[in-house]
């Protein structure tokens, strides 16, 4: 009997064995991973440090750009003591009290999810919002830290900036201008800090911890001079409502280096409020409207002529005396007064468009297309920011007769703003086409990497770009009577273009525009403005005074000194 | 000889466990302080940045230019240029 009671013992003990060992390896090996995984989560708290977005300044710098601390408001539907319409109704009073009802549903829509724990409601939340939600002491409401774009000077420059929205996955992503062209330097990359807690959440001072640092994103300096680009903004604010233009845009850049100082466009938008801006006002015109530029592409032709040596600023134009009659057109002057044998200087002086189809009939088809592309003309200009847009040239054999007479006075041909500064800037930079730049540093936490002047291609001789500067010059102080700083010679051309519409010019709709620049004998600066539809038509009376009183405080604001 | 050693290593081995049970004990309580000083960190680094959105905001061409316009001033109608004074030394020359 004994002996039976010993053997159950030692069977029980060995199936009690068996299943220890058993129960061990299943624990240990076959679901250790997952009880490894288990029990981190439980012992480790992992949070995801979001690396810092890279501040975007201007040449003084003064963050243009920055961050500043956001919170995403979120729900936890089991914890929510409130009736969900209700609580839709008081967040929506505090978040959008302008579209309650269309909020309200957006809110109540997210709510009713059957198949969320955590429903985020609201991102990039303002901190005093934040605490107005607070106040409201709803019970399964939280609140997650984030950062969001934050610009000190409001929308300057917005369209050249861009701005900073979310990826289909909700990352943040830099969409147009500068945020777009440079969103994988600005962005950085995110960190892991794990560290070991007690039962009740504290970390365990001499637990294990990990600590995977974030890598910030660049600070990118730029070239814009934030003086310049405050006044630009409102002088050319100032012009378009005194001319009752629909918008317009302006442009300053060093003709030395490409280094773009101010870039200015209205109307425009705020970028701290993209979500609810009307969308087509996203791209930066000056780099993605194309437009045909009118007389102010006189100067080009005029020089692609005198560099190849077919005429010389004293030739005269012997076909300059009445309206030219081409194929079925007939090519006037803008005033409907003629000059019989004027120079090529008062060609461009009295923007006389017979003038210039004499112009390009002496360079030819062929020649002028040549020098057009040289001048970057159809091609996009490199500028660092999103959004270049261009209109290629037509090849040679799609040009008729005609084309080469309207190219020549600017009209028939497409451009960029962008285009036709950097094709003046060539001749301001002794005939070198540069590459505009807008970015010229971009920074790390140990180093900094500076852009430099890229020249693209020599387009004209050093010889030509003083001719026609010289001419350039004539054109501004005999071409109008305009209210100019004293003190400066200024090289520039007025333009006017009427807008084509469904296969035909509109008188009445015009684009307006001055390029030009200074001091003629060393240029500091080349500057484009133009208006689209002002009520007076001509440039010569709309923008030219707005260019001359914007280079006035140009002289100023770059320590410029008069010369006589 | 051997038991006074034996009772030397027990009176170590004794010591070195109270010590370890006090700085097991001031170790458990510094996690808490730990916290509060992270809490702190947090909120200290917060009010910077919010600071620090302030002056940016006050030091904005356009808070300046307003408050400029507010406060009556008006742009310099008039620049006159100065042109440095020429060295002694050169002025024999003219």
């Amino acid at each position: 009997m004994k002996e039976w009671r010993l053997q159950t013992l030692r069977f029980c003990f060995l199936v009690f064995g068996v299943l220890v060992v058993f129960r061990l390896f299943y624990w240990q090996v076959i679901s250790g991973e997952k009880l490894q995984a288990l029990a981190e989560s439980q012992h480790f708290t992992s949070e995801e440090i979001q690396a810092r977005r890279g501040q975007i300044l201007t040449s003084d710098e003064f963050p243009l750009v920055t961050n500043r601390k956001a919170y995403l408001i979120f729900a936890q539907p089991a914890q929510l003591d409130m009736d969900k319409a209700e609580l839709a109704l008081r967040l929506t009073s505090v978040l959008d009290p302008q579209k309650i009802e269309e909020t309200k549903e957006e809110i109540l829509e997210k709510l009713e999810r059957k198949d969320l724990v955590w429903i985020p409601l609201a991102r990039k939340v303002n901190r005093e919002i934040k605490e107005e939600v607070e106040k409201l002491e709803i019970n399964g409401l939280g609140f997650e830290e984030e950062e969001k774009r934050f610009y000190p000077e409001g929308s300057m420059s917005a369209q050249m900036l861009g701005f900073v929205g979310q990826d289909l996955g909700g990352l943040d992503k830099g969409y147009f201008g500068v945020e777009g062209f440079y969103n994988r330097s600005l962005e950085g990359k995110p960190g892991l800090h794990r560290l070991e807690k007690d039962a009740s959440g504290r970390p365990i001072l001499i637990g294990e911890t990990l600590f995977e640092d974030e890598i910030a994103g660049r600070d990118l300096k730029l070239y814009l001079n934030r003086g310049i680009q405050f006044m630009l903004e409102e002088k050319l604010l100032e012009g378009i409502e005194r001319y009752q233009a629909k918008g317009g845009l302006a442009v300053v850049m060093e003709p030395k280096s490409g280094a773009i100082l101010a870039m200015a466009s209205f109307p425009s938008y705020d970028p701290a409020f993209y979500a609810t801006a009307d969308k087509s006002l996203f791209s930066n015109p000056v780099i993605s409207q194309t437009f045909e530029p009118g007389s102010i592409f006189k100067p080009i032709v005029m020089a692609a002529a005198i560099n190849e040596g077919v005429v010389s600023p004293e030739d005269k134009c012997s076909k300059c005396s009445g309206p030219r009659q081409i194929g079925e057109y007939t090519i006037e002057t803008w005033d409907g007064q003629y000059h019989p044998d004027s120079t090529m200087t008062e060609i461009l002086e009295h923007s006389d468009n017979v003038g210039m189809v004499y112009v390009g009939e002496k360079l030819g088809g062929q020649n002028l297309l040549a020098y057009l592309k040289n001048f970057g003309i159809g091609e996009e200009t490199g500028i660092d920011l999103e959004g270049e847009a261009t209109a290629p040239l037509r090849g040679e054999s799609q040009w008729v007769p005609i084309d080469l007479a309207t190219v020549s006075f600017g009209q028939g041909v497409a451009v960029t703003p962008i285009q036709i500064v950097r094709a003046v800037s060539a001749i301001a930079n002794g005939g070198e086409l540069l590459e505009p730049h807008v970015v010229a540093q971009i920074k790390t936490s140990d180093k900094e990497l500076v852009t430099k002047p890229k020249v693209v291609r020599r387009v004209i001789t050093q010889k030509t770009a003083k001719i026609i500067t010289e001419m350039m010059v004539a054109a501004v102080e005999r071409g109008g009577k305009w209210e100019r700083p004293k003190g400066y010679r200024i090289a520039g051309k007025t333009g006017t273009a009427q807008i084509p519409i469904a296969g035909h010019y509109d008188k009445e709709k015009t684009i307006v525009s001055f390029i030009g620049f200074a001091p003629a004998d060393n240029p500091r600066f080349v500057m484009l403005v133009t208006m689209r539809e002002p009520a007076l038509t001509w440039g010569s009376m709309t923008v030219a005074p707005l260019w001359f009183e914007i280079s006035k405080e140009l002289f100023y604001l770059l320590g410029i000194p008069p010369n006589f | 000889m051997k038991k006074r050693t034996i009772y030397l290593i027990f009176t170590l081995v004794f010591l070195l466990a109270v010590a370890k049970v006090f700085a097991s004990a001031r170790l458990a309580t510094t996690g808490t302080a730990l916290a509060e000083i992270e809490t702190q960190s947090q909120s200290l680094s917060g009010q910077n940045l919010f600071l620090e959105e302030e002056i940016l905001g006050f030091s904005s061409l356009v808070r300046i230019s307003s408050e400029a316009a507010k406060l009556g001033l008006v742009q310099a109608t008039k620049v006159v240029g100065l042109t440095p004074e020429i060295p002694i030394a050169l002025r024999g020359s003219y």
